[in-house]
């Protein structure tokens, strides 16, 4: 990795134009600016709402539908085709769907940062609780146990798993749902700080702001996994 | 002539020490066919793999033919209790695998190969993929994987563990006549089951667990060449009785020993 | 010697004729054509509703597709982003295999790659988007840039993941009959580590269309992506609908094609 770090610091000083590869150096001037900078901050503030509004929403509904569908066979099989669909397009081209439909404003950019955590979220819980096999709810039942309490005690702990790891690839996708609404969506927030920057050829501080998307991204996969093993503690496993 | 001289094994698991062999010693004769038997975690596999040369003893030393073992090499050929076959390769390819290791061009080993497939009741199966085949299938495939290589020690873990009873019986005794009527190589055999290495062995080395120690050396005192009849003979049922009660009572201590909260370290 | 291979298909394939195919196939799987059925009447009905204009009804849709998906300026983008795709991933596979192989032989390796393959793969790569856009401007390079960065960690990964997943026995058996190096990784880690580096083919075939499309749309007016951009401003919705069902449609065949290449393949790797 330094490695690297140093392989780029060469070339980008071995450039005379710097435009496009600016030094280490001056990317790390560009954050303090950046950092210092109340515009900035209004701009993240701008693009936070509409990623926590589509976040929450999307692992709620994704866990919640999930749920339904993995216990209900046949509402799976109806619905599974819609969301392989949906799976397997790239979310991005239904930013234009939402635009059309919602404008601009704040669900038009929540429902983008929706869309791109929703599936992931769903398709996982759906594969965990499904994957509960009949054999361990014959058992349940042998037993005399109510399919409430077998849920509560025996197939929610076991679709654990694959539900907090849909989670958390569901989290890395809404970060990237943000990203896009972004950079597609004419925005007052991050995007039009991008906009401008790449206008004016501020490549420094073009390079810094992507890396504090970066940053944001690792931040909200690690606060995920940290969750995640917190919640599986008793897998025993690192 | 195997040689195994004061071989002590130490693994390091999780930062403890563990100790899996101490102080073996005991010798094979050539051309006999001896068993490694006792309870789990007495350590035969762990010597086994070592005179495989795939694990180094910690201390002491084991040497073939008056060389020690350091690595693996042609005069030896393992059969492993999981088959562990190419699941992309057919049977042929599986059984010609030592030999291809061994350098040999393709006709040859393939002839080679057919022929030993042969030797253990496969002809006609070259074709086949291990998993169209039975468990004693596969192993078979094992078995003469290795005996293509034509190494002057066998060695076997546990090679029937994996089947069920009837197939295993089946194996005991194919094998049983396999080796007297054409190997006769020297043979070490891990297993579980007293009845097998009775009836497949000259020499049964007993073992302890925890750590794995020699507790004593049989002679199996039925005459060669054996068949299927000595199964059902008294003196067989006999012999083996008294062995097993012997495995089980060791089983037993260590089982009572390990829930009393015993350390890995006995005096 | 008694015969006792029998393969699984070999009692279905004598005689069998497309059509009792397609009633077999219906019958595993009605209720998913079920469901599609209702969800197309669904659409339909609301569609003409009139609920919202982003809601066409689906007959609609199909009417505008038909005009669409022959006319020239759709097939001139979707050749733009195949060409596109064409450039960008079949090098990324190969060097993405290679460099995935050599990382899971050799420590050094993937020592040196690590960082690089493990960041790409947490961050929010549409991130890096900008930054193309600005060194390389409003052009094909770009896109095939983006595609590129996009194949390159996962086929990497996967193919690493393949290779390390080689199962232990079998390299042991290996080391038993002294074989050597090579042998071991021709016999053993290569057929080994095939089934994921196909999964990761397939992850990087769709992340490929996804990368392509996102940076034709961040770019505005080159491929498909740029034509769902504008069509999108000028809320020509049918339209918009039908070029978003080509895509999908695209998405999930090339998908299901992969797949089927990887079952094959599987059923000659039944690990125990």
């Amino acid at each position: 990795m330094i490695a690297g770090l140093i392989g780029w610091e060469l070339y980008a000083r071995s450039l005379e134009n710097n435009i496009f590869f600016p030094t280490v150096g001056s990317m790390a001037e560009g954050l303090v600016t950046l950092v210092q900078d109340s515009d900035f901050w209004t701009a993240y503030r701008l693009t936070l709402v509409p990623f926590l509004w589509g976040w929450v929403s999307s692992m709620a509904a994704g866990v919640l539908l999930g749920l339904i569908a993995g216990l209900n066979k046949t509402l799976w099989k109806l619905i599974s085709p819609y969301v392989a669909f949906f799976h397997a397009l790239p979310v991005s081209v239904l930013v234009p769907v939402m635009v059309v439909a919602f404008g601009i404003d704040l669900l038009a950019r929540s429902s983008v940062v929706f869309l791109f955590g929703f599936f992931e979220v769903l398709l996982s819980t759906v594969v965990g609780v499904s994957y509960i096999s009949d054999d361990i709810r014959d058992m349940t039942r042998s037993f005399g146990m109510g399919p409430v309490r077998a849920f509560r005690r025996v197939v929610l702990p076991g679709a654990m798993p694959a539900i907090m790891a849909g989670l958390r690839i569901g989290t890395g996708r809404a970060v990237v749902g943000m990203v896009v609404m972004e950079l597609l969506l004419v925005s007052v927030g991050v995007g039009r700080l991008i906009i401008r920057y790449r206008a004016l050829f501020e490549a420094d501080l073009l390079y810094a702001l992507v890396v504090t998307l970066a940053i944001f991204g690792l931040v909200a996969l690690a606060a995920m996994r940290r969750l995640e093993n917190y919640v599986l503690r008793w897998r025993g496993d690192s | 002539m195997i040689e195994v001289k004061g071989v002590s094994k130490v693994f390091s698991r999780n930062g403890k020490a563990f100790e899996a062999l101490r102080d073996v010693t005991f010798g094979v004769d050539t051309g006999r066919f001896i068993s490694l038997i006792g309870p789990s975690g007495c350590g035969k596999t762990t010597l086994l793999k070592m005179m495989a040369g795939l694990i180094k003893p910690t201390q002491g030393v084991i040497e073939i033919g008056g060389k020690e073992v350091t690595g693996s090499g042609p005069d030896r050929a393992l059969v492993f209790q999981n088959f562990v076959l190419l699941p992309w390769a057919d049977v042929l390819t599986n059984a010609a695998f030592g030999l291809e290791a061994r350098g040999l061009p393709k006709k040859e080993r393939e002839e080679l190969a057919r022929a030993h497939l042969d030797r253990v009741g496969l002809g006609g199966f070259e074709r086949h993929y291990p998993h169209e085949l039975s468990g004693g299938m596969q192993q078979r495939v094992g078995i003469a994987r290795a005996l293509a290589v034509d190494p002057d020690t066998l060695l076997m873990d546990e090679p029937f563990g994996s089947l069920d009873a009837i197939t295993r019986n089946v194996m005991q005794h194919d094998l049983l006549r396999l080796w007297q009527e054409t190997a006769t190589k020297t043979t070490v055999f891990v297993t579980h089951s007293m009845e097998e290495a009775a009836l497949l062995s000259d020499q049964v080395v007993l073992m302890d667990t925890r750590p794995g120690r020699v507790s004593q050396v049989v002679e199996v005192p039925f005459p060669r060449p054996r068949d299927q009849a000595l199964s059902d003979s008294t003196d067989y049922l006999e012999f083996t009785a008294e062995l097993s009660h012997k495995l089980e009572q060791m089983q037993r201590i260590d089982m009572a020993r390990s829930m009393e909260g015993g350390s890995d370290d006995d005096g | 010697m008694v015969d006792t291979h029998t393969s699984p298909t070999s009692a279905n394939a004598a005689g069998d004729g497309s059509v009792a195919k397609v009633s077999r196939w219906l019958a595993r799987y009605w209720l998913q054509t079920l469901g599609l059925v209702l969800g197309a009447i669904a659409w339909e009905v609301i569609g003409r509703a009139g609920v919202s204009p982003a809601l066409p009804p689906i007959s609609a849709v199909f009417a505008a597709g038909t005009e669409l998906w022959s006319s020239e300026r759709f097939v001139e983008s979707v050749k733009t982003t195949a060409g596109s795709i064409l450039i960008g991933l079949p090098p990324s596979l190969v060097v993405g295999v290679a460099l995935g192989l050599l990382m899971g032989l050799f420590q050094p390796v993937e020592w040196f790659f690590r960082p690089y393959v493990n960041a790409s793969l947490s961050l929010p790569l549409v991130a890096v988007i900008p930054i193309i856009l600005l060194i390389f401007g409003l052009s094909r390079t770009t896109i095939v840039v983006v595609i590129i960065l996009y194949v390159l960690p996962v086929v990497m990964v996967n193919t690493f993941a393949g290779v390390r997943s080689t199962d232990r026995d079998l390299i042991d058996m290996a080391r038993s009959f002294n074989a050597r190096r090579g042998l071991t990784i021709r016999r053993i880690v290569l057929p080994s580590s095939r089934a994921l580096t196909l999964a990761g083919v397939r992850i990087g075939v769709g992340r490929a269309i996804t990368g392509g499309i996102v940076a034709e749309q961040v770019i505005g007016v080159l491929g498909v992506g740029g034509l769902v951009q504008r069509l999108g401003g000028a809320f020509a919705v049918e339209a918009l609908y039908a070029v978003i069902l080509f895509i999908g449609t695209v998405g999930v065949l090339s998908l299901a094609l992969i797949n089927r290449i990887e079952q094959r393949y599987q059923i000659k790797e039944i690990r125990a």
